[in-house]
């Protein structure tokens, strides 16, 4: 097991009058080489979870295990999920701070004290991973990037730590319907190139129900429920209360209830969908012969 | 691990609708003010142990947790001894003082005059620290601009421009979140990049802190550029002749705030006796 987390609980600015509780007692498990989605609405701890998963806080209440460590243990080397553990955060050019693109990449090898030409090497692989040319990008400047362009120059940084895992939290936000489906597709051209484990944040469905194999839901600092993407979306009446949007395919599976009762809200993508209606309505015909027949005669 | 908010709590407003916090902003200031002219003005511990018990009430009407205000004090205990050693070891008498020598070596001398008047300072410290965040925990920022603007409008009959100055000080204020949230996501997205900020000596950390300073001000003037856009979309500052700024909520004076400046002034004078009559 890659991150275990048992009954972890965190609260931010303690023992202050503005105390939040970020995470209160969240307990779950992530494999390796898996990608798993962490999905909750607003406040539900997520960017918490992120700031455990990547080391950068240790939680105060819990058990948390990397790699079947225990994190807790002062013995522990914090090091450790730090460089096996990347993580493209929230709106990911807020996590640039150098000015040109080739030294914001290179950081991290520089940080790790890497001899040139390899530090070199890692710069070229990771910009050319996310689509963007070395030799074109390398001079240029940050602020001048396009919020796409940031995104993936977030990306290759991290790549360039040549991590095991990927964190990435809401990557998609703000961007339009087609950098995200270019986003989306590069994440998992990422994942089976690089052999990556992939932890990715998200409010709603929408983003992850085709990409993950396992699907986190949070609430409130705790976990709701979790399972496949199959399992997750036969819970249709708690992600609605959850406020947690369905997949296209599945919102449209919820409104036909209306018509057919038993329509199963757990359909993927519209082929599932379409099945499931041609199902129902063998159903209904069978079930109600006269009512459906009737209208069609009187005409 | 990496949370400066909670170290750092000069400056914030704790709106728990205490007596305190809802007081009228220009009773308040004009309280502040006097009860720190008094501390500026005694002298004396007995003066000072009133002043303490003026402190406990305004703790009491503020219901903020004592703990919490305590430890805004840690971030100048260093400092504070610091400058307590060095008053104390270079305190020069006035002329005619008869000074009880207890250690000397060189220029560096301790004496028992040195000793109390240095403490008499120290404590005085403490108390305009004290006042002075109580008053920010207290006062939102609207109060506080609301307020000085008042209290300072005799200024602007001179031609001081009073309400551009309060802008620029409450503009001011409100950045110090800001930047502080901002320094924390640059540290966060560091440490995820390999730099460790909890390790090596003072010297190392600080070093580790200059790489944050050009994200920080590059992020500020573009921040400081976006407020003024705003700001001049809404007609800040536009130039027509006779034009002022009204206010959507009036300051009124109520039973308590009449109550509060009150009892400060008799308290004020009260302290002031104390120190006048009392020698020590």
């Amino acid at each position: 097991m890659l991150f275990e987390l048992k009954n972890v609980q965190h609260t931010y600015l303690r023992g202050t009058p503005f105390a939040v509780d970020g995470l209160r007692g969240l307990s779950l498990s992530i494999q390796s080489d898996q990608t798993v989605a962490i999905v909750g609405p607003t406040k539900s701890g997520k960017s918490t979870l992120v700031d455990v998963l990547a080391g950068l806080i240790k939680p105060a209440v819990g058990a948390f295990f990397f790699e079947g460590a225990d994190v807790g243990v002062p013995s522990f080397n914090i090091d450790r999920i730090r460089s096996s553990v990347g993580v493209v955060f929230q709106s990911p050019e807020a996590q640039i701070f150098e000015d040109t693109v080739g030294k914001d990449v290179s950081f991290g090898p520089r940080r790790k004290k890497l001899p040139l030409t390899e530090s070199r090497r890692l710069v070229q692989e990771s910009l050319e991973a996310v689509g963007l040319s070395y030799e074109d990008y390398r001079t240029r400047y940050t602020y001048a990037l396009s919020g796409g362009q940031k995104r993936r120059v977030a990306i290759a940084g991290v790549l360039a730590l040549e991590p095991k895992v990927i964190i990435f939290d809401e990557p998609t936000a703000g961007l339009d319907p087609r950098g995200r489906r270019e986003l989306l597709d590069l994440i998992v051209k990422l994942k089976q190139r690089h052999s990556l484990t992939i932890i990715y944040m998200s409010s709603g469905l929408d983003d992850v129900i085709e990409l993950a194999d396992t699907i986190y839901v949070l609430d409130q600092g705790r976990l709701a429920f979790g399972g496949t993407p199959h399992e997750v979306l036969a819970h249709s009446a708690e992600l609605a209360e959850l406020d947690i949007t369905l997949p296209e395919a599945a919102q449209i599976a919820l409104s036909l209830r209306d018509i057919f009762p038993a329509m199963r809200t757990d359909v993927l993508n519209l082929a599932e969908l379409e099945e499931e209606i041609s199902k129902n309505r063998v159903l209904t015909v069978k079930a109600a012969p006269a009512q459906a027949v009737q209208p069609a005669s009187g005409e | 691990m990496i949370e400066l908010s909670r170290d750092i709590s000069f400056g914030q407003y704790i709106n728990n609708s205490s007596m305190l916090a809802r007081m009228d902003p220009r009773a308040k200031l004009v309280c502040a003010v006097l009860l720190i002219a008094l501390v500026s003005y005694v002298g004396t511990f007995t003066a000072f142990g009133l002043c303490l018990l003026i402190c406990i009430g305004v703790q009491w009407l503020s219901r903020i947790s004592l703990a919490y205000v305590l430890r805004s004090f840690r971030a100048i205990v260093v400092f504070m001894v610091f400058i307590y050693i060095i008053e104390i070891v270079f305190y020069y008498p006035p002329p005619a003082q008869h000074v009880s020598m207890i250690w000397q070596w060189g220029i560096f001398s301790v004496s028992h005059e040195g000793i109390i008047f240095s403490t008499l300072i120290i404590i005085r410290v403490l108390f305009l620290y004290y006042l002075t965040s109580m008053l920010m925990f207290t006062t939102s920022l609207i109060d506080l601009t609301d307020g000085s603007e008042v209290l300072l409008s005799p200024l602007q009959k001179i031609g001081v421009p009073v309400n551009a100055f309060v802008m620029v000080l409450v503009i001011a204020f409100k950045f110090v979140p800001i930047f502080v949230a901002e320094v924390e996501r640059l540290i966060k997205a560091q440490s995820a990049r390999g730099v460790r900020f909890d390790q090596g000596n003072l010297f190392k950390r600080a070093m580790k802190l200059g790489p944050l300073l050009i994200p920080l001000f590059i992020s500020g003037f573009r921040r400081a550029e976006t407020l003024s856009v705003a700001m001049e979309a809404r007609c800040y500052g536009g130039a027509i002749r006779g034009w002022r700024r009204s206010k959507r909520r009036e300051l009124r004076f109520k039973r308590f705030d009449v109550l509060a400046l009150l009892c400060t002034v008799i308290l004020c004078i009260i302290t002031v006796a104390v120190n006048l009559l009392v020698h020590y």
